[in-house]
C-alpha cells in the first residue's frame, strides 16, 4: 500500500515519471509512500481516528484517482510503464564490473534486509522514542489524548515528530498486532528503495558504471546497514533529507525538471522525521536561495517558492501546530546555536573536532569513506572552488556538518558523552550528499576517463530545467 | 591525470571490497538467530556484546568492551524478562517500578503497553538514568494499593527482577 500511495504521488506530481528508470520509480515511489500514508494517519489521528486500512488504500486511490485525472489514462500508462533506456555497448571489463557492484548492492540491502526480519525490535533508542508511540498511537488518537504532556515520558522526546511512529504503526495495523517482527519489514523495503532511489538520482548527471559504484558505497557502509537493521529513524531522514537535496541540485542543473516537485515532498519527509529535519531543511532553503540569487531566471524562483517553501508550509503546519502545545523537556538546540552562546562554548571546538575524527575514520562504521571524501575535496580543491553547481552541492553536503559541531559545543552534556550516543548517526544524514558530490566531483574532473568522462562534461552550473534532454549532459559554467 | 584516475579507481575498488568483507557479520549473526525463541533473539541482540549493530557508531563502547569492562547481558537480560512479563500482565494493569533502571523503565512502559508503568508518585521529567535516580520512589505497598497499582517490580534476594502482583483494595 505504502508503495502504490507512493506510486500514484509520483504520477501526479511528476509530468514525466517515464524519466526515471522503473527501479527508481520504485524507489521513489516507496518514499513517496512513506510521506502520504503515514501523514494521511496523523492527519486521520487528529481527528480522533486510530490507524486503519482504510486510510491507507484512501490515500492510495486519492493519488492514482487525481493521477488519472490530472494526466490522462494515456499518458498515465505511458509514464508508469516506460522501460529503461537500452544501455549503450560497452567493453566486457566494464559490464563485468558493473555486475560485481549489482552484486554487491543486492547482497548488501539483501543481508542486512535478512538480519532485520530475523532481530525482533531491540535497540532501547527506538523502543523507547519511536515504537513506544507507534504502539499507543495504534490504540488511541492523538486527539482527545494526553500523553504528550506526560513529563514521565520525556524520555521519549515527545516533541518529536510522529511520521516514523505511524509508518510502524501502519504495518501493525497490517499485521493485527504490535509484532516485534512484522514491523522490521520497513527496513528491506527502505534499503532498496533508498538503493533504488539514490542509484536514479546519480544516473541524472553520472554514467552508469560510476552511478553503480557509488550506490554499491552507499548500500555497503556498515554504518547505514546496521542503522536500518535497528529502524533508527535516522535512515529514513537520510533518505528523505538526501533525496530532497540531490533533486533541487539537479534540477538547479536543468537536469530534472521535475526534480523540485519531488524534493518539496520529499523536504517534508525530513521535515516529519525527526527534529534534525528542520536543520536539514534550512541548508536546503538557505543554499538554494542563495543559489536563485545568482541566477535572473523568475520562474525558477517562483517554483522554489511554491515547491520548497510554500508546499511543506502546508503539509507540515498541522504537525507544528501541534508539536507548539508540547512541553519542551529537553534542551532546546534551535535556541542555543545563537551566536553568543557558541561564542561562549568556542573552546569546546577543538575537543569536538579531535574527538570527531575517532568516529569519521572507524573503519567498522565507514570503512575509510570519510577519509577518502577528504583527501579527495583536498586534492580537487581547484577544480571545484570555480563551479557553482558544485560548491551548491558542497554546501549541502558539509553545513549540516557544521551545524552538528554547533550542537556538540552547545550541549549542556559533556560533548564526549554526546558524541558517542549522537555522532555516527548525524552523520548518516548528509553522507549520502557527500557520495554525490564525490561522484560529481569525480565526473567533473573526468577521474574515471574509462568510464568516458572527460573534461569537456565538467560540471557547471546552469541549464534551465527541462530543457536538458535537447541539448545533451553538458554543462554551461 | 593518469594517477589520479588509477587512485581513484584503486579507493573506488577497495571501498567496495571492504563493504563486501564488512558483510561477513551478517551472515554470521543471522545463523546464529535462526532457529531461536522470539525471545532468545531478543535477548541476544539486544546485547551489544554479542551483536555487532548494538555497538555501531559507538567507539567508546567498543573499546570498553573489547578490554571487558562493559558488563555483559545485562542489556539483554532486561529486555528478555520484560518481554516475558508482558505475557502476564493484564492490560489494566497498573505497575510501579521499584527498581529504577533506565533500560528497565523504558522497556517496560514500551512492552506493557497498554498497561501503566509509573516510577514517581508525581509527574516528573525523566530523561534518562539521572533524572529517573533523582525522582524515583519506592512507596509502602499499602500506599500502592490504595492508589490502584496491581504490580510491583523489585529485585529479588539474589538481584534478579521479579513482578509481584499486589493485592486488590479492600476499601
Amino acid at each position: 500500500v505504502l508503495w502504490l500511495a507512493g506510486l500514484g504521488l509520483l504520477a501526479l506530481v511528476s509530468p514525466q515519471p517515464g524519466r526515471w528508470p522503473p527501479l527508481g520509480r520504485l524507489g521513489l515511489g516507496f518514499g513517496l509512500g512513506l510521506l502520504a500514508v503515514p501523514h494521511a494517519l496523523f492527519l486521520a489521528s487528529l481527528l480522533g481516528l486510530t490507524p486503519g486500512w482504510g486510510i491507507g488504500i484512501g490515500v492510495a486511490l486519492a493519488a492514482w484517482g487525481a493521477a488519472f485525472a490530472v494526466r490522462g489514462r494515456t499518458a498515465l500508462a505511458a509514464g508508469m510503464l516506460a522501460r529503461a533506456e537500452p544501455a549503450a555497448v560497452r567493453s566486457r571489463g566494464r559490464v563485468a564490473l558493473e555486475w560485481a557492484l549489482r552484486g554487491l548492492i543486492l547482497a548488501s540491502c539483501g543481508l542486512a534486509g535478512w538480519l532485520a526480519l530475523e532481530e525482533p525490535l531491540v535497540e532501547w533508542d527506538v523502543l523507547a522514542i519511536w515504537a513506544y508511540k507507534a504502539r499507543i498511537l495504534l490504540g488511541a488518537p492523538l486527539f482527545p489524548g494526553d500523553w504528550l504532556a506526560d513529563p514521565t515520558r520525556a524520555y521519549a522526546h515527545l516533541d518529536y515528530p510522529l511520521l516514523w511512529p505511524f509508518a510502524m504503526s501502519w504495518i501493525w495495523t497490517g499485521a493485527g498486532s504490535a509484532d516485534l517482527l512484522a514491523v522490521k519489514w520497513l527496513a528491506p523495503a527502505l534499503l532498496f528503495a533508498f538503493a533504488a532511489t539514490f542509484h536514479a538520482l546519480l544516473s541524472r548527471s553520472v554514467d552508469r558504471t560510476t552511478a553503480l559504484l557509488f550506490t554499491a558505497l552507499l548500500m555497503g557502509t556498515p554504518m547505514l546497514l546496521s542503522q536500518s537493521v535497528r529502524l533508527q529513524a535516522d535512515v529514513p531522514l537520510a533518505y528523505f533529507a538526501s533525496a530532497a537535496g540531490a533533486l533541487v541540485y539537479l534540477w538547479l542543473r536543468g537536469r530534472c525538471p521535475d526534480g523540485v516537485r519531488l524534493a518539496g515532498l520529499f523536504a517534508c519527509g525530513a521535515l516529519l522525521t525527526k527534529n534534525e529535519g528542520m536543520a536539514l531543511y534550512a541548508v536546503l532553503g538557505a543554499a538554494t536561495a542563495v543559489a536563485l540569487c545568482f541566477r535572473g531566471d523568475a520562474k525558477l524562483r517562483r517554483s522554489a517558492a511554491l515547491w520548497l517553501l510554500g508546499l511543506p508550509a502546508l503539509l507540515t503546519s498541522p504537525w507544528f501546530a501541534l508539536r507548539a502545545g508540547i512541553p519542551k523537556l529537553h534542551e532546546d538546540y534551535a535556541s542555543r546555536l545563537a551566536p553568543p552562546m557558541l561564542w561562549e562554548n568556542a573552546g569546546r571546538i577543538p575537543e569536538i573536532l579531535s574527538g570527531a575524527l575517532g568516529y569519521l575514520g572507524a573503519p567498522q562504521d565507514w570503512l575509510f569513506v570519510w577519509p577518502a571524501l577528504a583527501l579527495l575535496l583536498v586534492a580537487t580543491a581547484g577544480h571545484w572552488w570555480r563551479r557553482p553547481a558544485l560548491l551548491y552541492l558542497l554546501a549541502l553536503a558539509e553545513l549540516p556538518l557544521l551545524l552538528y559541531v554547533g550542537v556538540f559545543a552547545v550541549t549542556p552534556w559533556q560533548p564526549a558523552v554526546l558524541m558517542e550516543a549522537a555522532a555516527s548517526r548525524l552523520l548518516l544524514h548528509s553522507f549520502p550528499l557527500q557520495l554525490l558530490l564525490a561522484a560529481e566531483i569525480v565526473r567533473s574532473a573526468a577521474l574515471l576517463p574509462w568510464l568516458g568522462q572527460s573534461q569537456g562534461n565538467a560540471a557547471g552550473a546552469a541549464t534551465p530545467p527541462g530543457r536538458e534532454e535537447e541539448r545533451g549532459p553538458r554543462d554551461v559554467p | 591525470v593518469r594517477a589520479a584516475a588509477w587512485i581513484t579507481l584503486g579507493v573506488l575498488v577497495a571501498l567496495s571490497i571492504g563493504a563486501g568483507m564488512e558483510l561477513t557479520p551478517y551472515v554470521r549473526l543471522v545463523r546464529e538467530l535462526r532457529g531461536r525463541t522470539l525471545a532468545e533473539r531478543g535477548q541476544l541482540a539486544s546485547d551489544p556484546a554479542r551483536s555487532f549493530p548494538g555497538r555501531a557508531g559507538r567507539i567508546e563502547l567498543r573499546r570498553r568492551l573489547a578490554s571487558s569492562r562493559a558488563p555483559e547481558g545485562t542489556l539483554g537480560d532486561v529486555w528478555r524478562w520484560c518481554f516475558e512479563a508482558s505475557r502476564r500482565l493484564p492490560p489494566d494493569a497498573r505497575v510501579w517500578l521499584g527498581a529504577p533502571v533506565a533500560s528497565l523503565y523504558f522497556y517496560a512502559s514500551f512492552f506493557w503497553l497498554p498497561a501503566r508503568v509509573d516510577v514517581t508518585p508525581e509527574p516528573a521529567p525523566i530523561r534518562d538514568q539521572r533524572t529517573l535516580s533523582r525522582h524515583a520512589r519506592t512507596p509502602d505497598r499499602a500506599w500502592l494499593v490504595r492508589h490502584g497499582y496491581t504490580h510491583l517490580v523489585t529485585r529479588g534476594p539474589a538481584g534478579g527482577l521479579r513482578l509481584v502482583e499486589l493485592p486488590a483494595d479492600a476499601s
